[in-house]
């Protein structure tokens, strides 16, 4: 079986699994019911008595729990999900689906720098430790990290190490975060697209384009928090941009991060492709980032429900998954500091 | 008879003083469907009356007690409750909230401690050999007597106990004694001068500390035994607290009703506001009531003099579209929901409800046509109607009734082809001809002939649509107009002749009926236009023009062949239907001699695949050769402003 015919495996039973596990999702009533909780054991039982979270939370003292604790159990919930998808018609071993520990690696490594900058050494609370299993390094390793130069050596045979150690700290020991970010995660977004040439055909193109837009759509909204918070200037957005374009060249892009203030970006944002989409769904742009956000959510939900392939369905419900735990994170997160509902519920994206 | 019940288009105009009393006639009266009247009244300086809802927060502290206790509030007679009373109501809500937080915290804390003594019990019972996983039998006294070392009792969960190796350089020891799915019971031991910074450290690996209770000393058996009775007296206590919470709700309960009912009134009323336009002091509101209930409408407002309520034909009201509301006879109603489904007609157009449950009712009879079946579809039809109130269980009691009759003319029951056969010969018949075993052919043919009759109704429909809304193109020259009527018939009979070797047709024949009408086809719009005196014209390129008209034209030939085919289906299905019970009875019988069990469980899952098959594919047949040729949808429905009991807040 040649690679091309590998990736065209067909997966129908995971992409029924995949639409039958979408359909348990939380829905509008849940978040209600979520949001009217006063208490993190009250979202955490409800959670385990009418969700589909009921299994993740299987054995869990719901009435006792600690909000960390049970966010931990979420996230964990969201891996385990996606281990039992890839191992249904085992396609785990394909380069593509593992797109999911890649991110993790490079968040995790991520984490640990800022760690290293802050100079403080808690990284173990949130550690995947559940992860430890199938990353290319060992995440207990990493936590106990406490320099760049232990940093390179846990990573000496993975792909990352050139990038960090073409990043090395600044004589003051000084880590250029966020040019290690872009580097990991330009790096990702290749590895990704890569992947993809397997498949051929309509199914790349149209992943491609998903994950194209969605790479725009993660430059706008980081290039329009830069401009309206710290208007920064044309140079240093795009220094720290996925050097990746889909549906605005480069040259439109350029001029987005060149304007005025964050009003003239959205004036020329109005101008192109995704400007005219958002205005055209009806989106409220009296709040621009929180619309950018729906409309990135909106794209998925389409991509997923118009998905039939495996690749295609698999990657947008990853997203999906991802997007819905961390509504119920925010939430939880709300309640624990008593936010007013309404605050919260403006966060949650549906 | 079916039709679209006629509306009149209501403007009510009054001052600000006015305006709650005309809101409570409109939410009461149940037949005034409201629209913004922004759309009607563009001119002067205008605002719409909506301001901040008062009755929203008594209503939230009302969901409040809701999510508390767990009560659904219920619509209850309000009307001993004055509007004048909302503040006394409000005073009272917020009283009776603030009690059932006071004894559902008292019912937490009694839970709270009932969980604080169970997992303490947990923990001694490990330490004591006893009921626990890993047993660990220590006297307790003696962990006590530690003088310079604090021992922590409590469950890691797994994913912490795992990053404890983590802190291996650190000077502590968790002695691990348990494990289920989610934690890791133990307990841990520190140097008390350093105890403080490893509870950071469990903090933070989000350990459950247990606390022994102070009573706890001696033995681990003492200590469980004693624990043992405190759980018991928790859940005493628990209950007491508990009963005391819903002793109170229920002395509350028809209070709350009211309350809420009253509340939930003025609150959807007040939303009203955001229809309602101001223009300085005055108010302004528009919307349709039905012709039929516009006397009793009128009659609301002969007590508000300074209120002007005007009512006009809905013809006279350009601006807003007019909703539909569609009046059906019994027999049809409940086969309105397939009209909703598809599109509601709008207000001009006809209400097809009548067609659709004729047609519905005899293609499902026809395809599946079996006397003891139909029965069992038509009882289960009536249960679902009668307990769950389901439309679809009344649409199910008349397809049963059909599905008998045709059952009846089939010879069909239960499966059994010949059990009618010795009725029918005592009336002298000796040959059904549709036994759909014995007459394949005659079977499919009907089929054919039913969808024939069918199309040349809707193409009928259709013309008579066109000309009430005379619109020629459609009515006339269209492929569904009197052009394509002639074109089908002829061809149909051209292709009859042949098959019964008769003579029909001839070049005349061919060039008139056939010829002629596909060249009106092709032609349709110009023609249209000619009709309507604005001359022949072609808009586009006589190329474009050609082109997208031949493969129209071509497309209009091949719709007439597929879906006159189409209702091969229901020969198709009539077949099916006999041919899965044969297999039944072939079942049946291999199992020994008709086995009851074989034939109950045979009819049964024919009853549910074929009945819901055939519904599917009558709707199809519905919506696709029927509907595609005179139908539109696209109508608006008519919702009378009600209040909404079944929430209490949106």
């Amino acid at each position: 079986m040649n690679k091309k015919s590998r990736g065209r495996r067909n997966l129908n039973a995971t992409v029924a699994k995949m639409h039958a596990v979408y359909g348990k999702r939380l829905k509008q009533e849940d978040y209600s019911a979520l949001l009217s909780c006063t208490s993190v054991s009250d979202a955490a039982g409800y959670l385990k008595r009418s969700t589909y979270f009921s299994r993740a939370l299987e054995g869990v003292d719901t009435e006792n729990i600690h909000r960390g604790n049970l966010e931990n159990i979420l996230r964990r919930s969201l891996i385990e999900n996606y281990f039992r998808i890839i191992g249904f018609e085992k396609i785990g071993g394909d380069e593509f689906y593992n797109f999911i520990i890649v991110k993790t690696e490079i968040d995790e490594i991520l984490i640990c720098i800022l760690h290293l900058n802050a100079g403080t050494g808690d990284h173990i609370t949130t550690l995947p430790i559940y992860m430890n299993k199938y990353t290319s390094f060992n995440l207990m390793e990493l936590a106990r990290v406490g320099s760049y130069d232990e940093l390179l050596s846990l990573t000496e045979k993975t792909p990352y190490y050139s990038i960090l150690k073409a990043n090395k700290p600044d004589e003051s020991g000084h880590i250029n975060y966020p040019a290690i970010e872009l580097k990991l995660r330009t790096y990702y977004s290749n590895r990704l697209a890569e992947s993809l040439k397997k498949f051929g055909g309509e199914t790349e193109k149209r992943l491609r384009s998903y994950i194209g837009t969605q790479i725009d759509m993660i430059n706008i909204i980081n290039s329009y928090r830069m401009k309206r918070y710290f208007n920064a200037d044309s140079e240093e957005i795009k220094s720290r941009m996925i050097p990746i374009y889909m549906r605005i060249p480069e040259q439109k892009m350029d001029e987005l991060y060149s304007a005025r203030d964050d009003k003239d970006f959205l004036e020329k944002l109005s101008k192109t492709y995704y400007g005219r989409e958002i205005t055209e769904k009806g989106f409220d742009m009296k709040n621009p980032e929180m619309s950018l956000v729906q409309f990135r959510f909106l794209q998925t939900k389409r991509a997923f429900s118009r998905s039939t392939t495996a690749p295609e369905c698999f990657y947008t419900f990853i997203q999906l998954s991802e997007i819905e735990v961390k509504n119920i994170i925010r939430i939880i997160e709300g309640i624990r500091y008593s936010l007013p509902t309404k605050e919260i519920a403006e966060l949650i994206i549906t | 008879m079916s039709s679209i019940e006629k509306m009149m288009f209501a403007d009510i105009a009054g001052v600000e003083s006015d305006l709650d009393a005309v809101l409570d006639i409109i939410s009461s009266c149940g037949c005034f469907h409201m629209e913004n009247a922004a759309a009607v009244h563009v001119s002067g300086a205008k605002n719409t009356a909506k301001r901040e809802n008062p009755y929203t927060a008594p209503l939230k502290m009302l969901a409040e007690i809701g999510t508390l206790t767990g009560i659904k509030l219920e619509r209850a007679d309000s009307s001993e409750i004055r509007d004048s009373d909302a503040e006394k109501v409000r005073t009272d809500i917020s009283s009776i909230r603030n009690r059932v937080q006071k004894l559902k915290a008292e019912v937490k804390k009694a839970s709270d401690n009932m969980n604080a003594h169970n997992m303490a019990l947990e923990q001694v019972l490990h330490l004591s050999g006893g009921e626990g996983v890993g047993a660990l039998s220590v006297d307790i006294e003696q962990i006590f007597a530690c003088k310079h070392i604090k021992v922590r009792f409590g469950r890691l969960p797994v994913d912490s106990y795992e990053k404890l190796s983590f802190y291996e350089d650190r000077n502590f020891y968790f002695l691990a004694y348990g494990r289920d799915k989610e934690y890791t019971y133990g307990f841990c031991f520190a140097p008390e001068s350093e105890s403080e910074e490893i509870d950071g450290i469990l903090d933070s690996l989000y350990f459950d500390r247990i606390r022994l209770p102070d009573f706890v000393h001696g033995s681990a058996e003492d200590a469980a035994d004693s624990l043992k009775k405190n759980v018991e007296e928790d859940k005493a206590e628990l209950e007491k607290r508990k009963k005391a919470l819903a002793d109170y709700i229920e002395e509350k309960r028809e209070v709350l009703n009211k309350y809420f009912t009253k509340l939930k009134t003025m609150h959807d009323t007040f939303e009203l506001r955001e229809k309602v336009m101001m223009i300085r002091d005055k108010f302004y509101i528009v919307g349709f009531v039905p012709e039929r209930d516009s006397e009793r409408f009128r009659k609301y407002f002969e007590g508000l003099k300074t209120v002007s309520l005007v009512m006009k034909p809905c013809s006279e009201n350009g601006e807003i579209e007019t909703p539909v509301k569609l009046r059906n006879n019994k027999f049809a109603e409940p086969f309105s929901m397939f009209v909703d489904l598809y599109g509601l007609p709008a207000y001009n157009d006809i209400n097809p409800t009548n067609f659709v449950a004729i047609t519905y009712t005899l293609l499902f009879g026809i395809m599946f046509g079996d006397l003891g079946q139909g029965l069992v579809i038509s009882l289960l039809g009536l249960l679902l109607w009668k307990w769950k109130k389901m439309t679809l269980g009344r649409i199910m009691e008349r397809l049963g009734i059909s599905s008998m009759i045709f059952g009846t003319l089939y010879g069909s029951v239960f499966g059994y082809e010949e059990l009618l056969d010795p009725m029918y010969e005592s009336m002298g018949i000796s040959f059904l001809p549709f036994k759909a075993i014995h007459s394949i052919n005659n079977v499919l043919y009907t089929a054919i002939g039913i969808g024939i009759f069918i199309i040349i109704i809707s193409v009928i429909v259709n013309m008579i649509m066109g000309l009430k809304d005379k619109d020629y193109t459609r009515a006339l020259f269209s492929n569904n107009g009197l052009a394509g009527l002639v074109f089908y018939c002829s061809l149909l009979m051209l292709l009859l002749g042949g098959m019964l070797g008769l003579n029909v047709g001839g070049t005349v024949y061919v060039i008139c009926l056939i010829v002629l009408p596909l060249v009106i086809m092709f032609l349709r719009e110009p023609l249209g236009d000619l009709v309507k005196g604005k001359g022949f014209h072609i808009h586009e390129s006589l190329g474009d023009f050609i082109a997208a008209n031949f493969f129209e034209c071509f497309e209009f030939l091949l719709g007439y062949a597929t879906n006159t085919l189409s209702f091969v289906r229901v020969g198709g299905f009539v077949l099916s239907h006999a041919g899965m019970m044969s297999v039944v009875l072939a079942l049946a019988e291999m199992s020994g001699g008709m086995s009851p069990i074989v034939m109950i469980l045979g009819n049964l899952f024919v009853i549910a695949l074929e009945g819901l098959l055939v519904g599917i594919q009558v709707l199809r047949l519905e919506f696709y050769e029927m509907f595609s040729r005179y139908y539109t949808g696209g109508g608006k429905a008519f919702k009378p402003v009600s209040i909404n009991y079944d929430e209490i807040i949106e």
